[in-house]
């Protein structure tokens, strides 16, 4: 028995010594670490698939401009949007840039870098639309599509949701999908995602913006983008925060910038 | 059109007036596929009769009463039951029924008792017994009721008339299909092999019944390998053989003066 | 009595992911997952009985065409079915004028359609297999009685294949139960839509999906419950006597 106890002993302590190991603050590992980032595809213009099945967009130029400045060795990880934090807490990835808005509720969860951008939220509808988003009666029963678990639909479910019909897509193309084949009276979403993805340049598009650009309450749209990272990890936090300075000052955010927005979507410009 | 009589009736008619039989069959065949089985059989059954059909295995017996109730279907051959002629018409696939209407008529005069009593498993057996007599007969159901309790008190079955057939014995499921039976009033009784599937202790139960429907005057047609019950209750044993007639008379001549050689073979006590 | 409503009410204060509002969200998914599944077993059984008693008949114009049916939709999974309905029928060229529209444009339509269907497939498929294996011999005595074919089948084979099939049917019932969870990729809140919600909302995967499965059992529970007091009812010819 005593042989067998002992015996035993040698796999707990291995295994105990595994934990211990993994559960070490990331502070001790080396520089030029690997580090996996989570995004969820598409969500154009940000990040998109080209036809030969590359990842292209801003946060994909971006990030791996961040992770040069760093000296981090970096990886995409594709993620859908609805499992994006639980991801990241159980350690499929170590970060998430993935247009995730700083709230009250994620910094619970989630430890944020500085953002680095920020963009209202619009109506989009048929154009032509007679409606008027003050009056609730004029509303009731009419539908509006919201990209699930994002701060677009915590503010229509808050807002909207008692005379409205809320449905919840799992991507934001879904959402743009139903209303173009006109299951939707309105979509709720990212003013660059709906710049894009409904053609807003040209007069005679089928959909237009709807009502004011939409960016308060704070408490729910937050205070702009910023990349995502387990509540210890404020090392690499800081290395991103560093890098993200750098890019800041020497102009490579703009020049990235103008090449996918011919609008200003950095954290202090006007709306 | 054929003529409706048969011939035999007909020439009987003009020598002299006889009874309506239950039931007369005249020159029956039957092949299945290029098989012929049965070649030829004549039969009439008085009033009262019990005619007991033996024969070996192959033998075409019952098929014959089979083809009594056009369960199976005669190639050629004329079946007249209490003076109504079966009618039939040539097909593309032989010759088949003319009316359905007038077979399920006819079906229900002649009841079949089977070899595995296939009583209706998801019946009592009191439901078992007046189902026919309520859906086909149109015997209102209060009557059905009360007939049927006498009847299975008859064969000594009333303290199970709300028993279900699988928690019969296989001697009270068949006395129990033959109260179903007699619930159709029918003109002839047609046994297919009553007791072969019966334990021998149950065997004599069975035969009691019959023999006591025998003595009460019913017309009877049994297939059965009870050479006891041939010799003591029938009023004429048939042998058959290869689908022919081989011998027939009343039981003490064919039994025990036979005189076809296969027939005293048949009947050699088998070691 | 008071003290648990006390109780209840500091449990709901206490935590932000049961509030009134998520346990309203949670009751309009079991209310929505309820209604789904039930009405598409109703209309799916409905369909399912003459389209059984066709599926044994002797001319093939008949029993192919159904057995077409059968096969296309319990060979695909129910999910491409779910999607096929909803976003096929949208894009139909013209569809958007005529009366149809309101029924393809609420999502509940076009998933009723597709899991009304889809139960009604594998249903047909396992009446079908009870009626053809009704012994024999019960159907010989039938017309040996002078039943006709339809009084047959309405005495005697229905009557002897839905039991035999009351097994069968109970899983059937269970498995459209647990399939209806897809219903919110068609953004239906049903039961499952609603634990994704609050997943999404509260980042708590655990707690919003254990207790949807905790929803789930209980009726599962039921479901089971129902069908073993109709076991007893209607098998009730199989248990030996006494």
């Amino acid at each position: 028995m005593a042989q067998a106890t002992r015996l035993r002993f040698i796999p707990t302590l291995a295994a105990s010594l595994v934990v211990l190991v993994a559960t070490l603050p990331n502070a001790a590992l080396a520089s030029g670490e690997q580090v996996r980032i989570a995004i969820d595809v598409p969500y154009e213009p940000f990040v998109y698939r080209t036809p030969s099945g590359q990842l292209e967009g801003f946060e994909i130029d971006l990030g791996n401009e961040l992770c040069k400045r760093a000296q981090l060795d970096c990886s995409w990880v594709e993620q859908g949007w609805d499992g994006i934090i639980p991801g990241l807490l159980s350690r499929k990835y170590d970060a998430i840039l993935s247009s995730m808005a700083i709230t009250a509720e994620r910094k619970q969860q989630v430890l944020f870098s500085d953002p680095y951008y920020n963009t209202p939220s619009v109506w989009i509808a048929l154009r032509g639309t007679q409606v008027d988003l003050d009056d609730k009666a004029s509303l009731k029963g009419k539908t509006v599509g919201v990209q699930r678990g994002t701060i677009r639909d915590v503010y229509i479910t808050e807002y909207y949701g008692d005379v409205m019909q809320v449905r919840r897509y799992g991507s934001s193309q879904e959402v743009a999908n139903d209303l173009k084949a006109g299951r939707l009276d309105f979509a709720f979403e990212d003013y660059p995602i709906a710049h894009d993805a409904f053609d807003f340049q040209s007069s005679d598009a089928p959909f237009e913006q709807f009502g004011p650009d939409i960016s308060t309450p704070t408490s729910i749209f937050g205070e702009g983008a910023a990349i995502a990272f387990r509540p210890r990890d404020e090392a690499l936090a800081e290395k991103f925060n560093q890098a993200l300075e750098e890019v800041n000052a020497d102009g490579t955010f703009k020049a990235l910038m103008e090449r996918y927005f011919d609008y200003d979507l950095s954290v202090n410009a006007e709306d | 059109m054929q003529g409706h009589k048969p011939l035999v009736a007909a020439m009987l008619e003009q020598t002299m007036p006889e009874p309506i039989h239950p039931l007369v069959i005249t020159d029956l065949h039957k092949s299945f596929g290029d098989n012929p089985v049965l070649r030829g059989l004549s039969l009439t059954a008085r009033k009262g009769d019990v005619i007991t059909l033996i024969g070996a295995s192959g033998s075409g017996k019952s098929t014959f009463l089979r083809c009594m109730n056009l369960l199976e279907r005669p190639n050629a051959g004329e079946i007249v039951v209490h003076g109504e002629s079966i009618r039939f018409k040539d097909t593309r696939r032989g010759r088949e029924v003319a009316d359905h209407r007038q077979v399920e008529r006819i079906r229900s005069k002649l009841s079949m008792v089977f070899q595995n009593f296939n009583l209706w498993a998801h019946m009592t057996l009191l439901a078992n017994v007046i189902e026919a007599p309520i859906h086909v007969l149109k015997v209102p159901k209060a009557e059905a009721r009360a007939r049927g309790m006498a009847l299975l008190e008859r064969v000594g079955l009333a303290e199970r008339a709300n028993y279900y057939p699988a928690q019969l014995s296989g001697g009270q499921q068949q006395r129990g299909a033959i109260a179903r039976a007699l619930a159709m009033e029918p003109e002839v009784m047609l046994f297919d092999e009553p007791t072969s599937a019966l334990d021998p202790e149950l065997v004599g139960d069975v035969l009691r019944v019959m023999r006591e429907l025998a003595d009460e005057g019913r017309t009877m047609i049994v297939v059965t390998h009870e050479m006891a019950f041939a010799r003591d209750v029938s009023s004429q044993v048939v042998y058959l053989h290869q689908g022919r007639v081989e011998e027939a008379g009343p039981p003490g001549q064919v039994l025990d003066n036979p005189t076809s050689p296969r027939l005293r073979q048949f009947l050699a006590p088998k070691h | 009595m008071e003290q648990l409503n006390q109780a209840i009410i500091d449990l709901l204060s206490g935590n932000e992911i049961f509030t009134a509002n998520t346990l309203d969200i949670y009751w309009e998914g079991l209310v929505n997952t309820v209604h789904l599944v039930f009405v598409s077993l109703l209309i799916g059984i409905l369909l399912a009985v003459p389209l059984a008693i066709l599926r044994g008949s002797r001319f093939a114009i008949i029993k192919w065409p159904i057995w077409c049916y059968t096969y296309v939709f319990r060979a695909t999974p129910l999910l491409i079915q779910l999607y096929l309905a909803y976003y096929g029928f949208a894009f139909v060229p013209g569809v958007r004028d005529t009366w149809i529209w309101f029924f393809v444009e609420e999502p509940i339509y076009p998933a009723l359609f597709a899991f009304t269907l889809n139960t009604a497939a594998y249903t047909t498929e396992i009446f079908h297999g009870a009626i053809k294996s009704t012994p024999r011999g019960e159907v010989e005595a039938a017309r040996a009685y002078g039943m006709s074919r339809a009084l047959t089948i309405r005495r005697i084979v229905l009557p002897s294949a839905f039991r035999r099939a009351l097994p069968a049917y109970g899983n059937e019932v269970i498995f459209m139960l647990h399939a209806s969870a897809i219903a919110s990729v068609v953004t239906i809140m049903d039961l499952t839509g609603a634990a994704y919600y609050v997943y999404a909302r509260f980042y708590a995967p655990f707690t919003a999906f254990i207790f949807v499965a905790l929803l789930y059992m209980v009726l599962s529970f039921g479901i089971q419950a129902i069908f073993r007091g109709l076991e007893r009812w209607l098998l009730a010819h199989l248990r030996p006597a006494g």
